[in-house]
């Protein structure tokens, strides 16, 4: 007999615990896989370092709020909000590959691991992304915060420790969110549940970052009264309560209750999802890898990639290859779970802006919010393009290499009118709808979206512009999803602000269809300028 | 020993194993043929703890698969046809991982892997540097099927094996799995490579739709078919349509 079957079986295995994350760790680093196309791409998490510099600065740029000397408590709630959300997305958008990746079955499913100790190793796996990226948020902050009235000299040790707890809360929450999921929903309902989860989880962290202008309208003086009821459901306030506690003046009864309400409830999602839920985990991902049934599929589903078929869209795409392409695309976006759950969530947003409108109709944000919704539109193409670039399925993309095409062109525009076809379309009637409903006075603020529309096909040409597009020819990488919203979003939003600005100078002087005239003219030629980039582009060589 | 009863296997409305009885003795080199979609790999992944069958009992060396499936895991090995691996490790990093999940000494892990890598004629850099995205696809059914066999189980399960392997390599493959056979290893050996099955299994076991429909040496089944050849009794039990005079035709309307 030898050593495997003399071993007794453990829940929590050390020596298989030690084994799967040195691995994960070592995958993390590398990409999960560097084939081919992507060769060239392993062993450096490019994403990974663009997201932790970028998180780095946004703490960079907030944490000076310190020196205008705000109390302890208000202080770390501002922080612990930026992390909640900044964090809470990011671990949203990769937490599909990593709890659930199908293919890893074939690898691991007839090892002797108990589910336990797989499911504990994928939870560390994404709590050290989760410290990586909270830690980079707070690494300035943390020593600005001795500024703070009332700080220790010990503050930032604390902050890291307190840090450390939203990153576990976060990452309790979604492994939690996804046991409970696995556990009550059968095989055929669980990519649906699981994408419109993590919707969800996208708009809770979304919705709870708006905690942050409103604190900063109410903390008039950056003081706050740490007793309001409000505070008691808030899992940034309960952290922020810890560095109040432990580094701040000393502890008070409110701040003591948020930080015990927070340890318990952590303690308690941790010990539910790790040790309540993880045997149906194994079960679970023994039915995600079974070959789905043959089910007839509902009419709704069947009928969409065939809606490429309706004489409109037949006009629209009549090169062949474009049509393929886009078919490919749709397919891909309604039928494809890592898909689905790696693109929806980072649509989220576009949800959320909208509805906070819907919340705060009084106030100039809301009114603002719709608005910023049709002008954050623009990065829709992008963020759509490049999740369909990326995919598990990654090797079969080499038959565009081996097929007797010149270059992507055709396959990119493809994919790109899916990308308008199916998001971006419908997203500008849903914001246009919630628009015309939400916002005083909407005849005024309506004309003020043109400039913001105008650029979108143009914008749509990005991806296709910036490199060889082949739709599915990258593995999913760590960080990458997370890294792309992020720098969008950053893009955008700077773009989009100056423009916006301009645009409602332009309105106020009396020349907004003049700016509306010129910007088409110029975004004409730039338009022009990027097909003739995009079509010049020639397929790319393995290397 | 394997003991299968009744083993049914049900996706939706479709059923893919259709209450299979098989028993299989200790030191058994069994092949498992089957057309495309037989419900081959199924049974072999539920007999591996990776499907729970719809109902039936499976047990390995007494373990039960559903009530006891990490005391079967550790018992068995398994070649997935996929031959799925972690290609940002190399092909050494694996090896060690797949050695921890069944707790062997790092010390004896790296002589086995030795063993292995001099067996399959993979050399120590090739092992140690490479990712095994920059490995060929014969050399990464080489490290599939030393993961398989690294922790010296009792039950093996192969399923297409010889999937890019070089004319040697298979060779040596093929010798190696009767010897493990001699040494008194159960082998299930899944494949559509009929003449492999036809040499090197002692018996062999045809499921079709579901159902087994033939279970015996090969002398045996040509005897109670009437064929002359293993890949005939196939054609014979699996298919209804002459093979031959349709491909004749496919060829002629290709060429038109």
């Amino acid at each position: 007999m030898n050593a495997a079957t003399t071993t007794p079986i453990k829940d929590f295995d050390r020596v298989q615990l030690r084994a799967l994350l040195r691995t994960y760790f070592r995958m993390s680093l590398r990409g999960r896989a560097a084939r081919m196309m992507s060769r060239s791409r392993g062993g450096k998490p490019a994403a990974l370092i663009f997201l932790l510099i970028m998180y780095t600065f946004i703490g960079l740029t907030t944490g000076p709020m310190a020196l205008a000397h705000p109390d302890v408590f208000a202080y770390a709630l501002i922080m612990h909000v930026l992390t909640f959300f900044t964090v809470g997305m990011s671990i949203t958008s990769e937490s599909g590959d990593v709890l659930f990746n199908v293919s890893e079955n074939d690898v691991l499913g007839h090892r002797p691991i108990h589910p336990r100790t797989l499911l504990l190793a994928k939870s560390l796996n994404l709590l050290g992304y989760t410290f990586l990226l909270a830690f980079a948020i707070n690494l300035f902050p943390m020593f600005f915060g001795l500024s703070a009235k009332g700080a220790q000299p010990w503050f930032p040790l604390v902050h890291l420790i307190s840090v450390a707890g939203t990153g576990i809360f976060c990452a309790a929450a979604v492994v939690f969110v996804y046991g409970v999921i696995v556990r009550f929903v059968d095989r055929e309902k669980f990519d649906n549940f699981a994408t419109w989860s993590q919707v969800g989880m996208s708009v809770l962290f979304i919705g709870g970052y708006q905690l942050l202008p409103r604190l900063m309208e109410r903390m008039k003086g950056f003081n706050l009264h740490t007793a309001a009821p409000y505070l008691l459901p808030l899992p940034p306030a309960w952290f922020a309560a810890a560095d109040a506690v432990l580094a701040g003046p000393g502890p008070e009864p409110a701040t003591l209750l948020l930080m015990v309400i927070g340890i318990a409830v952590t303690a308690a999602l941790a010990y539910t999802a790790l040790g309540r839920l993880a045997p149906s985990y194994g079960e679970s991902l023994a039915r995600l890898s079974e070959a789905r049934a043959r089910r007839r599929p509902p009419a709704r589903r069947a009928a969409q990639p065939e809606r490429a078929l309706n004489p409109l869209l037949r006009a629209w795409l009549r090169d062949p290859l474009e049509r393929s392409a886009f078919r490919l695309a749709a397919v891909y976006m309604w039928r494809d779970r890592e898909m689905k759950m790696r693109l929806y969530p980072s649509l989220s947003m576009f949800i959320i802006f909208p509805l906070i409108g819907a919340f705060s109709r009084s106030s100039g944000f809301g009114r603002l919010a719709p608005l910023m919704t049709v002008w954050m539109l623009g990065m829709v193409p992008t963020t759509v393009l490049e999740a369909l670039r990326m995919s598990s399925h990654h090797a079969a993309a080499e038959l565009f290499l081996v097929a007797p095409l010149s270059g992507p062109a055709a396959l990119f525009d493809g994919v790109r009118k899916a990308a308008i076809y199916y998001i971006l379309i419908p997203c500008l009637l849903i914001s246009g709808t919630l628009m015309v409903l939400l916002v005083p006075n909407a005849a005024d603020w309506l004309p003020l979206t043109v400039p913001g529309l105008i650029p979108l096909p143009a914008l749509s040409l990005m991806s296709g512009v910036m490199s060889e597009y082949l739709p599915l020819s990258r593995p999913p990488m760590r960080g990458e999803q997370a890294a792309t919203n992020a720098g969008l979003m950053f893009g955008t939003m700077l773009t989009m602000a100056g423009l916006l600005g301009a645009a409602y100078l332009a309105q106020r002087s009396g020349w907004l269809w003049e700016l509306v005239g010129v910007e088409a003219m110029v975004i004409g030629v730039v338009y022009w300028a990027l097909r003739r980039v995009v079509k010049s582009r020639r397929m790319p060589r393995v290397a | 020993m394997i003991q299968i009863r009744q083993l049914l296997k049900r996706y939706g409305d479709q059923e893919a194993v259709r209450g299979i009885d098989l028993e299989i003795p200790t030191g058994q080199l069994v092949g498992l043929l089957g057309p495309n979609g037989a419900g081959k790999s199924t049974t072999v992944k539920m007999l591996t703890g990776m499907l729970l069958p719809t109902s039936g009992t499976a047990e390995i060396f007494g373990f039960d698969v559903v009530r006891d499936p990490l005391n079967v895991k550790r018992i068995v090995g398994y070649v997935p046809e996929s031959g799925a691996l972690f290609e940002t490790l190399t092909g050494q990093e694996y090896l060690r991982l797949v050695a921890a999940l069944y707790h062997i000494a790092d010390d004896e892990a790296l002589t086995r892997i030795r063993r292995f890598a001099e067996f399959f004629e993979l050399s120590d850099e090739t092992l140690r540097d490479k990712p095994l995205s920059a490995y060929s696809k014969g050399m990464r059914q080489k490290i599939v099927i030393t993961a398989a066999l690294l922790h010296n189980p009792k039950v093996i399960f192969f399923d297409e094996p010889l999937n890019g392997l070089d004319a040697n390599a298979a060779l040596s493959f093929k010798t190696l799995i009767t010897s493990l056979a001699r040494d008194g290893k159960t082998i299930v050996y899944c494949s559509h490579i009929l003449d492999v099955v036809e040499r090197v299994c002692e018996r062999v076991v045809i499921i079709h739709e579901g159902r087994i429909v033939a279970d015996g040496t090969v002398a045996q089944l040509q005897e109670q078919t009437g064929e002359s050849s293993l890949e005939r009794v196939f054609n014979k039990l699996t298919s209804t349509q002459n093979l031959l005079a349709r491909a004749e035709d496919f060829a002629r309307a290709l060429a038109q």
